[in-house]
């Protein structure tokens, strides 16, 4: 989120698309609710009507898989109206700069289109530059060649009628949409839109996501208080375990994971650290080799020097795609031995389980740690496997719930919050924290002792976390703070940080956070700040610098002066020469630094020239879809890598004539261990169930409560049928075209069990960062007989 | 100390059943052993009310004019401000089913209880429930052990959007009409539903966004049934020692013959 | 408008209390009394935050002789304001749930059922295991002589459900032992 939870309660307009948040975010609905008896409107496009859609003001039903096609119409028609910001879009975003000549876009595909590689040649996709090197900018906006020019013709055609027969969404909604949410662009107005994983899980997800983002700049509407693009985050801390890089493009605090063209750190210092010949673009990533070199000295301490480029090598290095779904098809290729899963279960949460589960067959050995037995722990032991046959050798760890260890988490917000323990595991069972301190001390003895390949990175790991059988949390969370390793003292904020080796920091983002004035996320001051905004800015602690609201210089014109003054998140007082209000995006006086501090140009970007699938968002079809791409000849994201072979086939739609989707209900929680084995939840939702609309069930004979058969191309499931007027066809080109939908939390063990929806899905991910489709496929339904 | 009472402005609820699960949390009840519940339409569970579950939230989708609702509505006691079944309670001299007046709060008295039903045979709402292993009556008890101790019920606290309110009656009648001019402003057609149900009301006090027709599980006009007073005349002659369940049984049914009697009697005179 | 969330509970980082209890909560001493005893009134209580999705409400956990006896929200969270969900609202089942695992299993190649193994075995196991697999497969080199330092026959998943400080200690040793296929939840 580039805000926060309480933050919607400023928003005018609340568009929520791509998530469920009343069912998933129930708590969300606090702050929405409090918006709206201010008067805010509520707005919620989605395929289905859901417990969110029933408190909206305007329910817009929205085709899975048609996000593009909806904003790219709204966006349309925000600027062929003139409801954007101009003023907003020449300070704060790239809408003035001039792009080069030879970019274009035709057939559905940007410039520098490899059929064969699947893959753009970017060089076109640039900005002009002035003699100095700084892009060439035309602040009327009226230059053809400028961003803001090439993205209304890019948007021309995304009219209303043409969006309404690719969305499947009535042409007076849209218009609707359009208008309400369009007023958000008056000065003052904010919009805030909150989405999840409707928006990611498509084979353009990260597009989805632009467009959203792209919509917010042409109001407005982000760095503001009720603004902002709000990824509503999942899992407790799926936020803090992406901070903490457990990913495999990434290091922690979203430094890049080195690839093999970058040899020595010299060399990946210069490909990762942006330059700028703009002396007003702060371009915050100029300091990537203070933050890399810390991380080393945090990994390896004293073995980490200059003499040896602070022990870079024992980085591994990537070249290719080490994704999830690569991941399982690696394995179902034999060529992964061992898998550790420290609390995720993707026999069920997995995208195409039938494959993944074969693919756990394969493996020599496993260790899941969990706090229940789990599908995936158990994997060898489902009733249509002959365990005598698999010689997966398993380990299921048993581990502490939350409260009863001690350490923080990170929510959607970015708010660090620490926790406590508050008694001891049952059993045997042990926090996680000293399993893998168990366990990295065991692997060090034993290189230590035997050696072994490449030995160096585990025995000179940085590993002490005190005498105690239990590791001490707080050592821990002080060395992801930092430490300044002349005096010892714990660094006070990445401002600190140096690339000479005399600062270590485990995540540079989280620096400030644990200081010699105590552990920050364990505050609980509950006083506003000045502005009254409800940032609580003593209140646990927030990455990064305790900033509440992120681009928050973008909410104040160049002198400093708040668009919304009612609701300003940072002003600057001139006679004092300060920011008051929030944490500001860099202290520089107004005017002296571009607002959008983490890209090097300075502006958020209309034109993405960093995508893998182009500079500005384009509909393409899912992968499995039952009608032709009306917008080009190119029928599916040009850049998505669609896996063949075995167990990966795709379904038609002769075949499979229905849309599926997949979600999550208040009731259970993703894969379903913490919630399919409590008594109090399984009553609420017992059974597996698939959603489907009157019509349909009509016409396959189905009636509500009946048990019905689910197929894809991937597999078959039952589950009973909920037939219901929350589900309607979708009237796409004059035809109209039936969805079902399905929760994906079931499984074979637990309390509560049921077929797992993900049976159905299919291995194919985004352009960008591969995850999976689970929101758009096709299937066929029939009564079970 | 003025009476208390529960708003539940439904235009709020967001369905997500933290009222129910927090009421079994507090109340330490089990959870129910459930199946898809095809009948309600497939969200709600437990089917309803019993002695594990005292209160549930019900689903009604429903098209009102041209638009589509799904509305939730929390199902529990009334806490009828004058309740039946405390009048019903055969035990005597103390009440099993209690009524703390100051607070308004009704709630079974598990010692006292004899489990003889009458409480459910007389409530207007259908709300109580006998556990056949303890043989005692259960229903929502206003979580009288916080309300008495200056908290505010389970149900109450657990609510995400405030869609229900805890505090003193008037102040909740207070709001629930201002609710109601909220919706009406909005174009909904409100209804007040608790305030004067049973002459002098109850202490959950519903905004309903649509009218009482929308809701069929709602009785349109609760009443107290006339049997009561029979039922306490059949009562009299057979003095306090001899109250248990099964005389009770046989009591209440007694009455409810000689009412069919008197109506068929009724209706032949007719 | 809920003056009266807060009650008795004991955790309180606020000055505020005075002001929350406000017009329409009341003194327990002019209670009835037969009130009931709080079950929770003698708890010692500490403050965590949910474990589910990500909003990240503020509960308060009490506890009596070494078990958990109630949790609820944390009224003085800014938050959710002491308000959970079904979900956050039944957190008392997993600490209490004799569906938890308690012990170490082991389940040997071919075998069709669990057994009962040491932490101390196991432990030593385990690393024995990824020693053996990354010493055997592991890539020094790519095909073009280039240093990679890294093993492709581990794979690392999970980590959404672990603190913080949990997936910057397995972030760390993944990167150590120079594993690649590391992912988590964030990707699906």
């Amino acid at each position: 989120m580039t805000n926060h939870w309480i933050d919607i309660k400023n928003a005018d307009c609340i568009m929520i698309i791509g998530s469920n948040a009343a069912e998933n975010h129930p708590v969300s609905f606090r702050w929405v609710t409090k918006a709206m008896e201010k008067g805010a409107k509520l707005i919620n496009v989605d395929p289905r009507f859901t417990r969110t859609s029933s408190k909206a003001d305007i329910y817009a039903p929205l085709r899975s898989g048609a996000d593009i096609a909806f904003i790219n119409g709204v966006m349309n028609y925000i600027i062929e109206n003139n409801l954007y910001d101009k003023d907003y879009l020449v300070d704060n975003t790239n809408a003035s700069f001039l792009v080069n000549e030879k970019f274009s876009f035709k057939n559905g595909l940007y410039v520098g289109y490899n059929k064969k590689k699947k893959k753009y040649d970017k060089k076109y996709w640039r900005y002009q530059l002035d003699e100095n090197g700084i892009p060439k900018v035309d602040r009327t906006l009226q230059n053809p060649r400028c961003v803001f020019q090439l993205l209304r013709k890019h948007l021309s055609r995304y009219n209303l009628d043409e969006v309404s027969a690719i969305t499947g969404t009535p042409k007076h909604l849209l218009l609707e949409v359009a208008k309400i949410y369009g007023a958000t662009g008056a000065k003052g107005k904010s919009g805030t839109i909150m989405y999840a994983m409707g928006t990611t899980q498509h084979t353009v997800g990260t597009q989805n996501v632009r467009s959203y983002a792209m919509l917010q700049l042409l109001l407005g509407n982000v760095g503001i208080a009720g603004g902002g693009i709000n990824a509503l985050r999942g899992e407790s801390n799926v936020q803090g375990s992406t901070d903490m890089a457990l990913l495999f493009h990434i290091l922690p605090g979203y430094l890049k994971t080195p690839r093999v063209e970058d040899q020595s750190l010299k060399q990946y210092l210069e490909h990762w650290t942006p330059k700028s010949a703009d002396p007003k673009s702060a371009n915050w990533w100029q300091h990537t080799p203070k933050y890399m070199v810390s991380l080393l000295k945090a990994f390896w301490g004293e073995h980490a020097t200059k003499g040896n480029q602070f022990a870079y090598s024992y980085m591994p290095k990537v070249s290719e795609n080490y994704s999830h779904i690569t991941m399982f098809e690696a394995m179902y290729d034999g060529k992964i031995k061992g898998l550790i899963c420290m609390g995720q279960n993707p026999a069920v949460g997995g995208p195409n389980v039938r494959k993944e589960k074969k693919a756990l067959e394969k493996l020599d050995w496993l260790v899941a740690v969990d706090l229940w037995e789990t599908e995936t722990a158990s994997f060898w032991a489902t009733p249509e496997v002959d365990p005598k046959k698999i010689k997966t050798e398993v380990f299921m760890l048993p581990a502490a719930a939350s409260m009863e260890k001690e350490g923080s988490i990170t929510n959607s917000g970015r708010w660090m919050q620490w926790r406590y323990q508050a008694v001891h595991p049952p059993g045997d069972a042990k926090s996680d924290l000293w399993i893998l301190d168990k366990l990295a001390k065991q692997l060090k003895k034993l290189y230590k002792k035997d050696g072994g390949a490449f030995a160096e990175p585990i025995v000179h790991l940085n590993w002490n976390y005190g005498p105690k059988e239990e590791p001490n949390v707080h050592l821990v969370a002080k060395e992801i703070n930092g430490y300044d390793l002349v005096t010892g003292k714990l660094v006070p904020s990445f401002g600190k940080l140096k690339d000479d080796g005399t600062t270590s920091s485990g995540n540079w983002l989280y620096c400030a956070s644990y200081t010699e004035k105590g552990n920050m996320a364990a505050r609980r001051d509950p006083r506003d700040a000045t502005n009254k905004i409800g940032l609580y800015p003593n209140w646990s602690w927030c990455w990064p610098v305790n900033r509440r609201i992120i681009y928050n210089r973008a909410s104040c014109d160049l002198k400093g002066n708040p668009h919304a003054p009612h609701k300003y998140v940072v002003k600057w007082l001139a006679d004092e020469k300060k920011w008051v209000g929030d944490v500001p995006d860099g202290g520089w006086p107004p005017g002296t630094r571009h607002s959008f501090i983490m890209k090097p140009e300075g502006h958020a970007r209309l034109f993405g020239f960093g995508l893998a699938d182009g500079p500005f968002p384009e509909h393409y079809e899912p992968l499995e879809s039952p009608v032709k791409n009306r917008m080009s000849k190119t029928q599916i994201n040009p850049v998505t890598k669609v896996w063949r072979g075995a167990m990966n086939e795709i379904g038609n739609k002769k075949k499979y004539p229905i849309i599926a989707t997949t979600y999550r209900v208040t009731e259970h929680w993703q894969a379903g261990q913490m919630t399919r084995n409590n008594a109090w939840l399984v009553e609420l939702m017992p059974d597996m169930f698939v959603e489907m609309s009157k019509s349909l069930a009509k016409s396959k004979r189905i009636k509500h409560g009946d048990r019905v058969k689910i197929k894809t191309a991937r597999g078959e499931i039952t589950a009973y049928a909920v037939v219901t007027e929350r589900f309607q066809a979708f009237k796409l080109n004059g035809r109209l075209y039936e969805q079902v939908g399905l929760p994906w939390h079931f499984g074979y063990k637990g309390l509560a069990q049921g077929f797992s929806a993900n049976i159905l899905t299919p291995h194919v991910g985004d352009a960008n960062t591969m995850i999976p489709e689970y929101k758009a496929f096709l299937c066929n339904v029939e009564k079970e007989v | 100390m003025a009476a208390k009472a529960i708003l539940f402005d439904l235009d709020k609820c967001i369905g997500c059943r933290a009222c129910q699960v927090a009421c079994k949390a507090w109340n330490q009840l089990p959870g129910e052993e459930t199946r898809f519940f095809a009948a309600a339409g497939g969200y709600q569970n437990p089917p309803s009310l019993s002695p594990k579950t005292y209160t549930l939230v019900k689903f009604y989708e429903t098209t009102v004019g041209d638009k589509f609702r799904w509305m939730f509505r929390k199902h529990q006691c009334m806490q009828c401000v004058d309740p039946a079944c405390v009048k019903a309670c055969p035990v005597e001299p103390v009440k099993a089913m209690t009524h703390d007046k100051k607070l308004g709060v009704v709630y079974v008295n598990k010692e006292l209880c004899i489990g003889c039903g009458a409480c459910y045979e007389y409530c207007p709402f259908g709300i109580p429930r006998i556990d056949d292993k303890t043989e005692k009556a259960t229903k929502c008890t206003f979580c009288y052990d916080r309300v008495s101790n200056g908290m505010e019920p389970a149900c109450v606290k657990a609510c995400p959007t405030d869609c229900l309110v805890y505090g003193d009656r008037d102040m909740i009648l207070e709001m629930a009409h201002k609710a109601q001019k909220r919706l009406k402003a909005k174009g909904r057609n409100p209804q007040i539903y608790g305030e004067r149900e049973l002459g002098t009301g109850c202490s959950k006090i519903y905004v309903l966004p649509e009218p009482l027709g929308y809701f069929p599980d709602l009785p349109k006009k609760p009443k107290v049934s006339e049997d009561l007073g029979l039922f306490h005349e059949f009562l009299k002659p057979l003095g306090s020692l001899s109250i248990s369940a099964a005389v009770i049984g046989l009591v209440i049914a007694r009455v409810k013959e000689a009412r069919q009697t008197e109506e068929v009697t009724e209706k032949v005179e007719a | 408008m809920k003056l009266s969330r807060r009650g008795f509970l004991k955790v309180t980082g606020a000055a505020t209390t005075g002001a929350l209890l406000g017009n329409f909560a009341f003194n327990r001493k002019s209670s009835e009394a037969y009130a009931q005893t709080l079950r929770t009134r003698y708890a010692e209580e500490s403050t965590t935050i949910c474990p589910y999705c990500a909003v990240g409400c503020g509960m308060i956990v009490s506890v009596s002789r070494g078990k958990v006896i109630n949790i609820e929200g944390d009224p003085d969270h800014p938050i959710n304001q002491g308000s959970l969900c079904s979900k956050g609202s039944a957190l008392f089942q997993v600490a209490n749930n004799d569906r938890r695992m308690t012990k170490v299993l082991y389940r040997a190649p071919y075998s069709d059922r669990w057994e009962e193994k040491s932490w101390d075995w196991t432990i030593s196991r385990i690393a024995e295991n990824i020693k053996k697999t990354r010493d055997a497969n592991w890539v020094g080199k790519d095909s073009k002589g280039r240093v990679v330092n890294r093993v492709e026959a581990i794979g690392a998943l999970g980590g959404a459900a672990l603190d913080n400080e949990e997936c910057y200690l397995w972030s760390k040793l993944a990167r150590a032992l120079g594993i690649v296929y590391l992912e988590h939840q964030a990707r699906i």
